[in-house]
């Protein structure tokens, strides 16, 4: 017989047991993942507002070294890295939210239909174990090359490899969530389908679709940088971190700086992402599987 | 045994956690084993009987504070000794099973690997004269069709016959002493009786002492020679079986006693005759942890503890009316719930 | 066991058609003429014409489609339309790199990432198991070329310790080739620990409060036995399907590091194509790439009988 010391009546009384996880006092962890996407978030947001002169060419201060005068130093082109790193942070974070975002909603949608139509489930779900077989960084550099560049291709490119494991999450909550009795009764009483896969369903999954859908804006991040990087990504006028990165590549032994900083705060951004993602699966729910990175 | 006991447990006591909150799932238990008898620790659940066995193993788990002022084995401390030295007692000197036999054998091996393994982290032998006596402990165990079943993997056996395995584990090396915690508990009524013979009949060959933790007077009556009776994680009364059955010396012991209709055949009555639960000890109580549902207790029950204190040969008790319950029992009234509602 | 392997055979199937169709269609999918496409925006209408004859575009679709999977059963995967090569060829000649690669990378990650996901397990809220974790984290959010870079930087650059970039072929001997593929390797194998080590370290945390575990300390097997046999046999079908399932973010990985340290390997390959937009060449990487990363998962599913007895018998 297990000994039971961390339950049973006796300790009810003696030891308050915290009532809901919720209140849970945040962690330091999550302290420095608020504070460093909140300062990402407002640099996104001010840092082109401030700096206009971020693509005039510059022959005189060609690779330069970081410095007092550039921060960040310069690249081949006398191009001050600090500047375009910080401008390049908006379209990082517009990427990764709208990938979040349009991944989150069309996994809804497939993964409802899915899970509740028999018919349509093993079609759909077969088509969604052949786009996870074509590995996903292949798959969004094809589509980014077929449908041009752009910052919309490139947001459809890394949206259309995430959405599986979206729709398959969600599908599992409804095959588990439809035989519960509190949904055969919905049934009975003539909730039509509709209506019981919005209101009964859908908010059994909230929670682990908002842990997914952090962890997708961390990885669409890295897909725009590592894009970017490949010359597939982000057209080279709209400074993005995997352009500016890009653009160090022929210049890496001469000028590390050029992917040495954006590197470290696109690096420093996604932890905080999936640090964030990590404590809410561990508060919402511990038993959600962690995805692969890209 | 000339001179100390094969187990010598004295004043062992083991907490979960620290503080306010900490746990004291075993407080202050002593007891004595000797080569080739029976020692049964009864109790319902949580009264700290299968904590004691895995402190004595070693085998409480990282939470789990373990302190006493003698644990030893045949005249050796088994506290502070060196974990290799731990791993070299557990299995060799003293092994253990377990109540649930779905889940205590590896679903990854074979049971003749895994009697094998047992065999070979202690002696010297190479593979084939391991899986030999693996194969010859499996026909002592009455595993039926035994050569094939040694390549058979647990979830192909019922759990009597995982049991079976289990005890042919653990009896592999010919430890001094067996560790039994509930292992009948998680099986069939019918095959209940064939493990209890199975364990007293191979105690007799192999001269093996049996440390016996059951919730089961009937398991008791059959397989004792002596008793300890614990609750709340102390034992209450202790004493040579047929004694301690005719004339229980605790009211907790009557009270399971009483639980039972006849106690020489009926094994099936869980202990749940007595109102209320066994409390979680996580502090210092004034009084004796039973009195709340002692059907005995008096005022005087809920300020003083009472001492484990010898009564007769071989015989302790810890009760403050210890005293008036031999008195009735010398004027035959026999103890009976009801008296408290009369 | 045989009835297994043929079920797990038969699942694959649809898989492996869902990926033939679409790499087929991943052309026609596209807005426009696909030979306008291809030709791309410089080119003149004779041009053009040329493309689309030459890859029959001007025929039906689904004419175009039988043609295709006919050639593929001859594994005729067309000719590039850059350098008119065969692209099985081109293939063949670019595989060896890449399948070193990715051979060290999963050995460097089995022996980094289980014993590290192990030890976190045993000691769990040490500051090791916090170490683990965090590396585990960090994985997930460095880009693999930043990695590269870095470790380029530190091994190659400032301590000259190991060659910048470029690939040794094997067939200079083991030893140079090894050497040359250890920076790119050690950067996936991060990559790729980050998710082994996290499966490792959960699934051997659930497996050490076993009732079996128990079985095994009281019979006398000592710490490194437990963890290392009696657990991590266990252990083996979560870390193994783990494995099968991150090799689709390490072909992924290959394809930017490739680029990252030069390597001649199908990730260029794969690069060069899509910048020459030599859809013959991208279709056949793609396709290639799909059917080792099912492949693998195949071999996944059937290694499960390996470490969990029970599936010979029932079949999953």
């Amino acid at each position: 017989m297990a000994p039971a010391p961390a339950s049973g009546p006796g300790l009810a009384t003696t030891v308050p047991a915290p009532r809901r996880v919720a209140f849970r006092r945040p962690g330091a962890a999550v302290i420095a993942g608020v504070a460093v996407l909140g300062t990402l978030v407002v640099i996104a947001v001010v840092a082109p507002l401030l700096i206009h002169d971020y693509v005039s060419i510059n022959t005189g201060a060609r690779l330069l070294p970081p410095g007092s005068e550039h921060w960040f130093g310069t690249d081949h082109l006398g191009r001050d890295i600090f500047d375009r790193t910080m401008v390049g942070s908006r379209n990082s974070l517009v990427v990764g939210a709208c990938v979040a975002l349009a991944t989150t909603l069309l996994g809804v949608l497939f993964g409802l239909v899915a899970g509740y139509f028999r018919v349509v489930d093993s079609v759909l779900m077969r088509a969604m174990d052949g786009m996870m077989a074509i590995p996903g960084v292949l798959l969004a550099i094809a589509l980014v090359s077929l449908l041009g560049g752009g910052l919309w291709t490139v947001i459809v490119a890394i949206t259309v490899p995430e959405v599986p494991r979206t729709a398959r999450l969600v599908r599992s909550v409804v095959l588990t969530l439809r035989e519960l009795p509190f949904v055969t009764a919905a049934i009975s009483v003539g909730t039509s389908t509709p209506k019981i896969l919005l209101t009964h369903i859908l908010p059994n999954a909230v929670g682990a679709l908002t842990v997914q859908a952090t962890y997708v804006c961390a990885s669409a991040i890295i897909a725009e940088a590592v894009l970017s990087f490949l010359g597939v990504g982000t057209p080279p006028d709209i400074p993005s971190w995997g352009n500016v990165m890009a653009v160090g590549r022929q210049y890496f032994q001469l000028a590390p700086w050029i992917i040495g900083f954006p590197g470290v705060l696109l690096s420093v951004l996604v932890l905080a992402i999936n640090t964030l993602g990590d404590s809410l699966r561990d508060r919402l729910d511990p038993h959600l599987a962690r995805r692969s990175g890209l | 045994m000339i001179g100390s006991p094969l187990l010598d447990v004295a004043n062992l006591s083991v907490t979960f956690g620290s503080g306010p909150a900490a746990v004291r799932a075993a407080v202050g238990v002593s007891f004595t084993l000797e080569a080739g008898r029976t020692l049964c620790l009864v109790g319902e659940s949580g009264s700290g009987k299968s904590v004691t066995a895995l402190a004595v193993m070693g085998l409480h788990g990282k939470g789990a504070h373990v302190a006493a002022d003698r644990l030893a084995l045949a005249g050796e401390s088994l506290t502070g000794v060196s974990p290799a030295r731990l791993a070299a007692i557990r299995g060799r000197e003293i092994s253990m099973i377990f109540q649930n036999p779905m889940s205590s054998l590896n679903p990854a091996f074979t049971i003749g690997y895994q009697i094998a393994e047992a065999i070979r982290l202690h002696e010297a032998v190479d593979k084939a004269a391991a899986r030999r006596r693996a194969l010859d402990m499996l026909e002592h165990v009455r595993i039926p069709d035994a050569r094939r079943h040694l390549d058979s993997y647990p979830h192909a056996l019922s759990g009597g016959m995982r049991q079976r395995a289990m005890v042919a584990m653990a009896l592999a090396c010919r430890p001094k002493i067996l560790i039994a915690d509930e292992p009948t508990t998680a099986l069939d009524v019918t095959v209940q009786a064939q493990i209890l013979d199975l364990i007293e009949t191979l105690q007799r060959e192999f001269a093996t002492a049996v440390l016996l933790i059951t919730h089961d007077l009937g398991v008791v009556a059959e397989m004792a020679d002596e008793v300890a009776v614990m609750y709340a994680g102390r034992i209450v009364e202790k004493g040579p079986a047929a004694a301690l059955f005719d004339a229980p010396a605790h009211p907790y012991t009557e009270g399971l006693l009483a639980a039972v209709p006849d106690h020489r055949s009926a094994r099936k009555e869980r202990l749940s005759e007595i109102p209320g639960n066994v409390p979680v000890v996580n502090r210092e109580i004034p009084g004796c942890a039973f009195a709340p549902r002692c059907a005995r207790a008096r005022p005087v029950c809920a300020e003083r503890s009472p001492r484990l204190e010898a009564i007769a040969a071989g015989r302790a008790s810890a009760c403050l009316r210890r005293a008036e319950i031999e008195a009735e029992r010398a004027g035959h009234v026999l103890p009976c719930r009801e008296d408290r509602h009369a | 066991m045989l009835k297994y392997v043929g079920l797990r055979l038969v699942a694959v199937i649809p898989v492996v058609a869902f990926v033939v169709v679409a790499v087929f269609l991943l052309l026609h999918l596209a807005p426009g003429d696909p030979a306008a496409l291809i030709a791309g925006e410089n080119a003149s209408p004779q041009q053009v014409a040329l493309i689309r004859a030459r890859l029959h575009l001007d025929e039906p679709l689904l004419a175009q489609f039988w043609m295709w999977l006919a050639h593929l059963g001859t594994l005729d995967l067309g000719n590039s339309i850059f350098s008119n090569q065969p692209v099985a060829r081109l293939i063949a000649q670019r595989i060896e790199p890449t399948l070193m690669l990715a051979i060290a990378t999963t050995v460097l990650t089995v022996l980094f990432a289980v014993p590290a996901g192990v030890f976190a397990a045993w000691k769990s809220g040490s500051t090791l198991d916090r170490g683990v974790m965090l590396m585990s984290v960090s994985g997930f959010s460095i880009p693999v070329f930043v990695i590269g870079y870095a470790l380029i930087y530190v091994f190659a650059i400032q301590l000259h310790w190991l060659p910048v970039q470029g690939y040794k072929p094997l067939a200079g001997g083991l030893w140079p080739c090894l050497r040359s593929l250890l920076l790119p390797s050690i950067a996936l194998a991060l990559l790729f620990s980050a998710l082994v080590a996290r499966v490792a370290r959960a699934t051997v945390l659930e497996i050490l409060s076993e009732d079996y575990i128990r079985t095994a300390q009281a019979k006398g097997a000592r710490t490194p036995r437990v963890l290392l046999l009696h657990a991590l046999k266990n252990a083996g079908v979560p870390i193994v399907t783990v494995i099968g399932l991150g090799f689709a973010s390490l072909i992924g990985g290959m394809v930017v590091t490739e680029s990252v340290f030069n390597i001649p390997g199908m990730g260029r390959l794969t690069v060069d194509a899509i910048m020459h937009r030599d859809y013959p060449v991208v279709q056949g990487v793609m396709l290639t790439f799909s059917v080792v990363l099912i492949v693998v998962n195949l071999l996944v599913d059937l290694s499960y009988s390996l470490f969990d007895p029970r599936i010979r018998y029932r079949g999953k």
